[in-house]
């Protein structure tokens, strides 16, 4: 009995709680016959084992197996692991893996070159039998029939199903790391891309691997680049998720480290890069990628270069440095065209479409965009053609080439009819085309797909406004001002919609919820005076027009609307002063405000035949007279009415 | 084996019974210990003492890697296939045009599920999801009662523990039929749209290790049970190793 005090007087010595518990662990496992010992010490190794993991590892104790198998089942330390046999305690286990590498490492590196082994070609035959009994199955015609009986033949047969899974895949760089560390760490690497690029967007098989190495890396029993690879997968993981804090912290890491790998220290600059870029950290980005660069030409990894320089084109873009962009488009694009990069090809060309199209150099920007098109189609990447496509639509919307644009953001939404912003922007030009009814339709089929942005339920709402279904645009807006409480668009809009039905206190009520929500705008401020200019409060509204021409004094629209203030107080020289600063404000080309100014100074002709140019040049125009407070004066007249139509 | 290993949760069963008697307000027990702490044997236990006509599945994270898709289909699957979702399935089927890769996954659910919740779009993901949530919940509550036991939480990954923090359990807190428990060495935090019953796990005191050993024919002195329980501050799964090792040496009837 002295020796049980001895021993408990040695677990409350010890040093730290790992200590004390492997103490106990170490006790009870000693106590067991050798070849129980041996086992559990064995099957420690993998994170579950059954009688087959067993025998593999221990090919001597093949026949006793299967009783030794219960027997370890009912130690306290074992437990069952749902459709894999059993596992060892994550606590012990931790402490017996701790135990093989400090005192056993030969062994516990042999041990798991074998389950290395065991996993990778149980994986390979399990796939082997599968496609065996598929291509059995296969020539049936009836694929219903086919999925049933295949569904069937896989219930009955869990362990292939199991073997072929990726967690035999994961276990399998989860042992050869261990027994072969150069190798394992290629490895990990390979299959660390694979499953990156897989494109599920759940990546679960990414964070599995990841997760399963990162024990060993946890408890130092593997070093070196493959730590680097860890941190970097775990970052861009993070970075799909959105945790953009998390991934820059993850690539810093690596970045700290200095790891001995080129391509890693440059994509995860690269990468680092792609975090601030989203972030607008625009300079920092552009350091970032400037920083990768040189180090891609180091390893002459060419892909990694012509990518590296055409995200520092997209950064210039971002920052509306053009020439710069173009130049950085054209250099990556020569890259991607000596690689013989199709995609990286279309991509450059699209770019600098974009780069023509921000500079109003619009035969340019179509003659790119058309020159990318035939690339993606010959790669067939639909979704970067519909993107192309639309993006021609966007020139031909700015050449007022109206039929051309609707045709090719109809041929996007053919092309990529998942996509919600394609639905969104055709539903734009069909509401610019006052084709209502499409417009609509498209907004709808947008909001199927995506129902969270609130933007579109503010579009949606003003087609409904416009065509005075009252009802349904309070509802879109109101759908909106739920979904998203912090935009102030919904307020604005049905404060709009208020005051056009002449329900001014409703109006002044939802204009002031948009200018709480965006003090600063102030087009609110001017619909907010002209509310109390409605209501007859002259004092009030020349206020909001004073503070609307506070923010921005460059609007000849908000001086207009303090003509009308000062009018209506009988501060007539003062307005005479406002239309002299209004005329120097309204630009040449903006025949809509030219028309509300000429009209304001009574000249009726004048204003009616601007309008008319407004409405050729932008057809919707003549949705937003009809209802305009500034057409008060001459609403009934018969040519106005013409112009605008019902 | 596991039911074998001494619970003293008696305060935790009773919890668990009255919740799923519709006593409580709260239908979601969230229990948080540390490793070896007896967690898995505890979620075992809510499973044997269950009612049976109870719609029941229990997911364990235990081997990481598993996806949402994966998630929806073992849910699907535990609680009665398809026949009993017809709003999961026809949610599927409302947008889908499946290519199934049946090559690289056999669970064929699953892989439809896998194409469904494969949009290149965050915002498009993030909705289709919401809406096969909203979907699994319809076909939930015509199941009847329903629970749910989730295990080794930590072990999910980070979409899963955002999923279940969120959508899944503000969905919970508004289906009067659904009771979930979930377990791990770290569970949901609180949040404001769900109310909940929080349970960390304890220590078990000597007098149950005691009769434990008696039960097991295991001699031994208490005093070295009650030093050992003070050493462990009633850990079980090392008191047991220290009891189970104690009995291998001899100190056996």
């Amino acid at each position: 009995m002295s020796t049980e005090r001895d021993f408990l007087r040695k677990l409350e010595k010890a040093k730290t709680e790992d200590e004390k518990t492997w103490l106990t662990t170490k006790r009870l496992i000693d106590s067991l016959s050798e070849d129980m010992r041996t086992l559990v010490y064995s099957a420690a190794i993998p994170h579950w084992f059954d009688a087959k993991t067993l025998r593999a590892l221990h090919p001597e104790l093949s026949r006793k197996i299967r009783w030794l198998y219960p027997k370890l089942q009912k130690l306290s330390f074992v437990e069952p692991f749902e459709g894999r046999g059993h596992n060892i305690h994550e606590l012990t286990r931790r402490l017996i893996l701790d135990y093989l590498w400090k005192k056993q490492r030969r062994s516990y590196r042999s041990k798991s070159q074998v389950l290395a082994n065991f996993y990778h070609d149980s994986a390979r035959l399990a796939q082997k039998k599968i496609a065996r009994k598929i291509k059995e199955l296969g020539s049936r015609k009836d694929k219903k029939k086919f999925r049933r009986e295949i569904q069937q033949w896989a219930k009955k047969n869990p362990e292939i199903v199991n073997a072929a899974s990726s967690d035999f895949q994961i276990e399998y760089v989860y042992h050869l790391v261990i027994a072969q560390p150069k190798e394992g760490a290629n490895y990990f690497q390979k299959m660390g891309w694979r499953w990156h690029d897989k494109f599920d967007y759940s990546f679960a098989e990414l964070n599995g691997l990841i997760d399963s190495v990162g024990e060993h890396i946890v408890a130092n029993r593997v070093k070196g680049r493959i730590v680097g690879w860890e941190k970097y997968f775990r970052g861009l993981l993070y970075f799909y998720r959105i945790e953009n804090v998390n991934a820059a912290a993850c690539f810093s890491d690596v970045i700290r480290t200095s790891f001995p790998d080129r391509r890693l220290n440059a994509d995860v600059r690269y990468r680092l890069g792609n975090v601030h870029k989203r972030l607008s950290e625009l300079p920092k980005a552009l350091a970032c990628y400037e920083e990768a660069l040189p180090l891609y030409r180091a390893i002459n990894n060419k892909l990694g270069e012509a990518n590296c320089i055409r995200s520092i084109g997209d950064v210039h873009l971002r920052l509306s440095e053009l020439p710069e962009a173009r130049a950085r488009y054209e250099e990556a694009l020569l890259i991607y065209r000596t690689i013989n990069s199709k995609l990286g090809e279309a991509n450059c060309i699209s770019s600098l479409g974009d780069v023509h199209l921000r500079l109003s150099e619009l035969p340019e920007a179509r003659a790119r965009y058309e020159e990318a098109l035939p690339i993606y189609r010959a790669i067939n990447n639909k979704l970067s053609e519909a993107k192309c496509i639309s993006s021609l639509g966007d020139v031909h919307l700015r050449l007022n080439e109206f039929d051309q644009a609707i045709n090719a953001y109809k041929k996007a939404v053919e092309l990529d009819p998942e996509n919600f912003r394609r639905w969104y922007t055709l539903g734009e030009v069909y509401r610019d085309e006052d084709i209502w009814q499409d417009a609509i339709e498209a907004f709808n089929n947008a909001i199927s797909l995506n129902k969270q942005p609130a933007y579109i339920w503010v579009k949606l709402g003003n087609v409904y406004r416009d065509h005075n279904l009252i009802e349904k645009a309070i509802n879109a807006y109101e759908t909106a001002s739920n979904l998203d409480s912090k935009i102030s668009e919904p307020h604005f809009e049905l404060g709009h919609l208020y005051l056009r039905s002449q329900k001014y206190e409703e109006a002044l009520d939802n204009f002031q919820k948009a200018i709480d929500l965006e003090p600063n705008e102030p087009y609110y401020r001017n619909h907010f005076g002209y509310t109390q200019f409605k209501l007859n409060k002259f004092e009030e509204a020349l206020l909001a027009f004073d503070k609307a021409i506070e923010i921005n004094p460059e609007n000849g629209e908000f001086h207009y609307s303090r003509i009308r203030a000062l009018r209506a107080l009988d501060r007539n020289d003062e307005a005479n002063k406002e239309i002299e600063i209004t005329k120097s404000l309204i630009q040449k080309n903006d025949y809509y405000n030219q028309a509300c100014f000429e009209l304001i100074c009574g000249n009726i002709d004048a204003a009616l035949l601007l309008l008319g140019e407004a409405i050729k040049k932008r057809p919707r125009t003549k949705i937003w007279a009809r209802h305009d407070p500034d057409f008060e004066s001459i609403r009934n007249d018969p040519r106005f009415k013409e112009l605008v139509g019902k | 084996m596991a039911r074998e290993i001494p619970v003293d949760r008696e305060e935790e069963l009773e919890i668990f019974k009255t919740m799923l008697s519709g006593k409580n307000e709260e239908r979601i027990l969230l229990i948080e210990a540390q490793s070896g702490m007896g967690k898995t044997i505890l979620l075992g236990e809510f499973d044997h003492s269950k009612p049976k006509r109870i719609a029941f599945a229990k997911i364990d994270f235990k081997g990481g890697g598993t996806s949402i898709a994966e998630l929806f289909y073992r849910l699907r699957d535990k609680l009665g296939r398809e026949i009993k979702f017809p709003n999961l399935d026809k949610e599927l089927k409302g947008i889908l045009n499946p290519t199934i890769d049946i090559k690289s996954n056999m669970m064929l659910g699953k892989n439809q599920i896998d194409a469904y919740l494969s949009s290149r779009d965050d915002q498009e993901r993030e909705m289709r999801l919401s809406a096969l949530t909203d979907a699994l919940f319809k076909d939930l509550r015509n199941l009847g009662k329903v629970l749910i036991i989730f295990d080794t939480f930590e072990k999910s990954d980070g979409s899963i523990k955002k999923w279940l923090a969120d959508s899944f359990l503000s969905r919970v807190q508004n289906s009067p039929n659904t009771f979930v428990v979930i377990g791990g060495q770290e569970v949901p935090e609180d949040n404001l749209e769900w109310d909940c019953i929080r349970r960390p796990l304890k220590g078990i005191p000597h007098n149950h290790w005691q009769k434990y050993a008696e039960s097991q024919g295991i001699i031994i002195h208490i005093e070295y049970v009650r030093a050992c329980c003070d050493i462990y501050s009633g850990h079980p799964l090392k008191i047991k190793n220290y009891l189970d090792g104690y009995s291998l040496r001899g100190g056996k009837a």
